[in-house]
């Protein structure tokens, strides 16, 4: 199929996209103002040239958000990328009825919350990464209440800033940044053993408050 | 109530009340609304930025892995891409070829890896400056190995074919500075100035400045010798002999491209030759070998040492490549 047939070429009331068939007049206001005609347009042209004006614009914000998740940076670089890795190499783009910002950031999401859940569980069986890429949209096993994910990423910061300062400030090192065990005895003046112990206790801290509360519907989730 | 950018942003940093959370969620059942969300998301995100992302890297990262991927798919084809998989044990049996590769190469260049190597040619002497503030002087045809790793914590060692003049500097850790020979011996110090000599004739140290052990790692009965300044050792693979030496710093003269002969016979400076210039002597006249000279001379290349001998000894000497014929003068030269 030629995506230029299904979706409706812009025009004067190319607010609507296809996808949102009932959309009534009175909600218009809300919907966004196309922002992404131009890349749209590009990706018919050259769709190589189009994933990458995306992914200029939404690499970095993808990236700020889902670290919240995961909380190390190269992790979540790493997602992101491997987003717009699969969108490009799996014509996933053909098949966006929505705006691209939709269905990425919904994938972002989706995938973070699925690292986090596998960090949280690690017994469970890892999906098919490719199964993943393509249920995304499809909202597969993500939880039933978008609020969801923000209680979710509010509750690992809080279980973070719950941390005694020095031990945050390890974790973090490690974490976020990435840094080794050598690396953040070094910058600290600690000693490894000192750095292992003390990540040792944040990482269960962290990992029982989130349990607590998201045992459950992680359990849930990952039975089907 | 409408669900204004501002609750969103308010609820996305975690300030919402349960109220208004449970609004946003019946807002967000329309998948209108989700678009919205998402487009605010991005702009929360942009303005408040969790850290900074390299993008212009992460473009390239992911432009190579598009192109080293592009070369057995066909992105803009619709097919399903399918990815060809090789048998799991052709698989195992690549990657343990890869990696015994991998390791035997390691293994063999591992003193190129390991070693830093400075080395110098016939005639050529190198000034060094180590990383803990060492300085070494080599002299021609020798070569110097000093790790790349470690080599500033724990005992610095380092490896010596052929001679070199040691300044080594004292650390606050007061860590051993280890000079490693092929000729059975190494020296061991913690700051001073030494010459070390290991050639295929045998060793010798001279000690200038401070205290140095002297280690015997061959076949010999002592194992040891503690050097104070103006003592020399010299390493024979018959014995070990204890000398002192009025002048130490003579026999590091070839620092500055001088030589300091004292009764040095003409087959000694032979050996000399053919160790720091890749010259061999030879003569039909054996007696012209035991002819000694003595004194400090200067001379920065072969030919000068050469023209050196002819002036003091009164011989001739020519030159046919490698190889120096030294002849007594009143013999006539042979034709050409």
């Amino acid at each position: 199929m030629n995506p230029a047939q299904t979706r409706p070429f812009p025009s004067d009331d190319n607010q609507l996209r296809i996808g949102y068939s009932s959309l009534s007049t009175d909600t218009r206001m809300n919907v966004p103002e196309d922002d992404e005609l131009f890349i749209r347009r590009t990706m018919d042209e050259d769709p190589r040239l189009g994933v990458e004006l995306l992914f200029r614009r939404y690499y970095q914000p993808m990236c700020s958000h889902a670290v919240k998740y995961v909380g190390s940076k190269s992790v979540a670089e790493d997602l992101v990328s491997d987003i717009f890795y699969q969108f490009y190499q799996q014509n996933i783009f053909t098949d966006i009825t929505s705006s691209y910002r939709f269905y990425l950031l919904r994938t972002v999401r989706n995938r973070a919350f699925n690292y986090l859940k596998q960090q949280l569980n690690r017994q469970t069986v890892d999906e098919d990464a490719d199964e993943v890429g393509r249920l995304a949209v499809s909202a597969g096993d993500a939880p039933d209440s978008l609020i969801q994910y923000e209680e979710l990423y509010h509750d690992v910061q809080d279980a973070i800033n719950d941390l005694p300062i020095d031990r945050r400030r390890i974790y973090l090192l490690n974490r976020f940044e990435g840094k080794k065990y050598q690396e953040i005895a070094d910058e600290l003046q600690l000693s490894i053993k000192t750095v292992e112990v003390q990540l040792y206790r944040a990482n269960k801290h962290i990992r029982s408050l989130l349990k607590r509360k998201w045992y459950l519907l992680l359990l849930l989730l990952t039975s089907f | 109530m409408t669900i204004t950018k501002e609750l969103i942003f308010d609820y996305l940093a975690g300030k919402a009340s349960a109220l208004q959370k449970q609004m946003i969620e019946s807002w967000l059942q329309d998948q209108r609304n989700e678009e919205l969300f998402y487009q605010y998301l991005i702009e929360y995100e942009t303005m408040r930025p969790t850290y900074t992302a390299d993008v212009a890297q992460a473009i390239d990262n992911y432009n190579q892995f598009l192109k080293n991927a592009g070369s057995n798919t066909t992105p803009g084809s619709n097919q399903a891409t399918v990815v060809k998989t090789r048998p799991i044990w052709l698989r195992w049996s690549i990657a343990a070829a890869v990696t015994l590769l991998l390791m035997t190469s390691v293994w063999l260049l591992r003193n190129q890896w390991q070693y830093e190597s400075y080395e110098t040619v016939y005639g050529q002497t190198r000034n060094i400056s180590l990383p803990d503030g060492s300085t070494v002087v080599l002299n021609a045809n020798s070569r110097l190995r000093v790790p790349r790793f470690g080599f500033s914590s724990g005992p610095r060692e380092v490896l010596l074919e052929g001679e070199a003049l040691f300044s080594v500097s004292h650390t606050k850790t007061h860590q051993r500075f280890i000079v490693k020979t092929d000729h059975q011996f190494q020296v061991e110090v913690l700051g001073t100035v030494f010459n070390v000599f290991a050639r295929q004739r045998g060793g010798k140290v001279v000690l200038n400045q401070g205290k140095v052990n002297v280690l015997f790692t061959g076949k010999v009965t002592r194992n040891k010798v503690t050097l104070k300044p103006g003592q020399l050792v010299t390493i024979d693979p018959q014995r070990i002999r204890v000398k002192s030496t009025p002048e130490p710093e003579a026999h590091a003269a070839w620092c500055n491209n001088r030589y300091v002969f004292d009764k040095t016979t003409v087959q000694e400076i032979g050996y000399l030759l053919r160790e720091n210039y890749g010259l061999t002597i030879s003569t039909t006249d054996k007696e012209l070998l035991a002819l000694t000279i003595s004194g400090s001379y200067s001379a920065s290349n072969a030919g000068e040492l050469l023209q050196l001998l002819e002036e003091t000894l009164g011989i001739s000497t020519s030159r046919q490549g490698d190889t120096v014929m030294i002849a007594r003068p009143a013999v006539p030269q042979p034709l050409q």
